[in-house]
């Protein structure tokens, strides 16, 4: 080894990972609330900008511009925005979206509570199954690389990411609940059967599209870890098979796909969306739909906030995992 | 789908001139062969003409649907509002990121950076809930508001404005790298020493080298939109009843599945190839544009 020159001191090594990966987090964290604030300000200047206010919708159709204008006064809807948007994000942290405009003027906040898990369970399940799907069929194309079980996963592959999920629910839902009179074909209040066999359907149905995705990248990331020279080493030094695969091929090949974990989510809040109307699960997107038929700000604004961080929170859980993974992601940080 | 598969392209090319031609003339050719004698004015897509579900064949050729409107002429004209909403929409968001993705690169700091976080921003926000919320508050507007709700009751415009607001960013994103990387490059840089101003520059030297990668772009979003206008109008929060939509009459059908199961194919059929033609064109055409992706 060579000596370190005294114009170029070497700079001392953390020792271990975990300063630079916590000042990543802390970053990211950082990151994450700057973009909730973005949505929640955009959220905001969406009822803002739109003609039209809280006060003339809650005052109704017959009601006098007088006594709109005296409402407004009441709601403190006449001061400058900035200062309103100042209040609204005060009470979006403490998830206070006031209540409907319609109907039984449900509290927001309270409806929340309820719906949400409901589509959180069914989309955390189907990217759960996607990514144990995904990851078992891309890594086995990605090894039998242009041979028989290869093309018959990309066509798989091809076929489930092109494939609606609203042309593929009603499909399944024929075949296999209308049809065969197997599985329920909707949601019901007193479930005559285990829960499971409710959420059977819709969420294979779900998980459809981000399987076939993950499966698609799994496979290309595969494929390009085995080329890689390391791999040729691994074969070389007498490596068993499994734990070449395993060990050396998918350890390094799987970090691509975190990252479309986190952001195939997205495509779940739109499928969960679908499957909620097709199989009348009482969820957020049921909810959501209801709201914008009838123009309910306040309620869609607390949808979309409410999703929103949902969708925040599992970005920020996929970049936090990433260092602690992948080595060469912590030493970058460092 | 690598690029050694030129056949796909040309399918999908074939497929999507039909589907122009179908969804373009079809309205008008059903209008002028259902119209009874007697009447004046007839719009074979609003029109009920006979039986609800008759079975496809004879008279009808993709049979009637719940209300006994005539299938062929509804699923044409579904295509034609598919067709004009995509593609309004990626002209406005090709416009969109032209503008902002070479602002990001030319422009003074103090407009760049704010432009570009605000890109970067875009991403942060799930396409889905953008075009709810933004679908959301054109109806929240539209209360109370006469001429507003009938644009509303439509669909056609808040569609364009939500799916347009979520198409730009990823646009503009590619125009950004891609006008960064020919930046410096010596024929931009020779025009500039020539004395080109900026938009002489960016228009006759700059957007020529990129116009292909984008139009293969287009093409792959213009699936996207697509589906995404599908998505909406089968959830009702799209196109509303009775302008006939892919997603609606889907929609319609899956309600009438039990009895009616036939009645799921023509617009499932049609979305899924739609789809699939597009993807194929887009990658097709990707492939031939982009030296990178070969």
């Amino acid at each position: 080894m060579e000596q370190a020159s005294p114009t170029a001191p070497e700079v001392p090594r953390t020792p271990s990972a975990l300063p630079g990966t916590l000042k990543a987090v802390l970053l990211r964290l950082l990151y994450g609330v700057l973009s909730l604030v973005f949505i929640s300000l955009v959220v905001f200047l969406a009822d803002e900008v739109s003609p039209g206010d809280a006060a003339t919708i809650i005052a109704g159709d017959k009601a006098t511009p007088a006594q709109v204008e005296t409402l407004r006064e009441q709601m403190g809807l006449n001061r400058p925005w900035p200062k309103r948007y100042v209040e609204f994000l005060g009470k979006t942290a403490k998830l206070d979206f006031g209540n409907s405009y319609f109907g039984t003027k449900r509290n927001i906040r309270e409806m929340l509570f309820e719906k949400m898990p409901i589509t959180a369970m069914l989309a955390l399940t189907a990217i759960v199954i996607a990514a144990i799907v995904g990851i078992t069929l891309g890594t086995l194309a990605g090894i039998y690389r242009s041979r028989p079980p290869d093309t018959a996963i990309l066509v798989l592959s091809t076929l489930g990411v092109t494939i609606p999920t609203f042309v593929l629910a009603p499909v399944l839902v024929y075949f296999f609940a209308t049809k065969m009179d197997m599985l329920p074909p909707t949601w019901e209040v007193n479930m005559r059967a285990p829960i499971w066999m409710y959420m059977l359907l819709p969420v294979s149905i779900l998980a459809a599209r981000p399987s076939a995705l993950l499966t698609r990248v799994t496979r290309a990331s595969m494929i390009e870890t085995l080329q890689q020279e390391f791999i040729r080493t691994a074969i070389a030094k007498g490596v068993p098979p499994g734990r070449l695969i395993f060990k050396h091929g998918l350890r390094n090949a799987i970090l691509p796909v975190f990252t479309v974990i986190g952001t195939s989510f997205g495509f779940l809040l739109t499928g969960s969306f679908v499957l909620e109307t097709v199989f009348t699960i009482p969820g957020i997107g049921q909810e959501g739909i209801d709201a914008i038929m009838l123009g309910d700000m306040p309620r869609i604004q607390g949808i979309v906030l409410a999703t929103g961080l949902m969708f925040l929170i599992l970005n920020l859980l996929v970049d936090i995992c990433l260092p602690i993974l992948d080595p060469r992601i912590r030493e970058a940080q460092v | 789908m690598k690029a050694k598969k030129p056949w796909l392209l040309w399918i999908g090319g074939t497929y999507l001139v039909a589907l122009v031609l179908f969804s373009f003339l079809v309205p008008a050719l059903r209008s002028s062969q259902l119209r009874p004698p007697d009447v004046q004015e007839f719009n074979a897509v609003t029109a009920i003409v006979d039986k609800p579900f008759l079975p496809a064949g004879g008279k009808y050729p993709l049979g009637t649907d719940e209300l006994g409107r005539d299938v062929l002429a509804r699923l044409a004209q579904g295509g034609r509002t598919s067709l004009i909403i995509g593609l309004t929409v990626q002209a406005i968001a090709l416009i969109l990121g032209l503008v902002i993705g070479t602002i990001g690169v030319y422009a003074p700091k103090w407009i760049r950076e704010p432009t570009m976080r605000l890109t970067d921003a875009m991403f942060a926000f799930p396409d889905i809930l953008l075009g709810m919320l933004l679908i959301g508050a054109f109806a929240s507007a539209s209360v109370g508001n006469p001429a507003l709700k009938a644009i509303v009751e439509q669909g056609t415009i808040p569609v364009i404005a939500a799916l347009a607001c979520t198409a730009w960013p990823s646009i503009a994103r590619l125009v950004r790298s891609q006008v960064a990387s020919l930046k410096d490059r010596e024929f931009v840089v020779a025009a500039k020493a020539s004395g080109a101003s900026t938009f002489y520059i960016v228009t006759r030297h700059v957007l020529p080298q990129i116009w292909g990668i984008l139009l293969a772009v287009s093409m792959v979003d213009l699936a996207g939109t697509i589906l995404a206008e599908a998505t909406l109008s089968f959830l009702g929060i799209g196109i509303r009843p009775p302008n006939p939509s892919w997603g609606g009459m889907l929609n319609m059908a899956r309600q009438n599945m039990q009895a009616h199961p036939g009645a799921l194919l023509p617009s499932a059929l049609m979305l899924s190839l739609s789809i699939f033609a597009l993807s194929f064109v887009g990658d097709g055409l990707r492939a031939k544009m982009d030296p990178k992706h070969r």
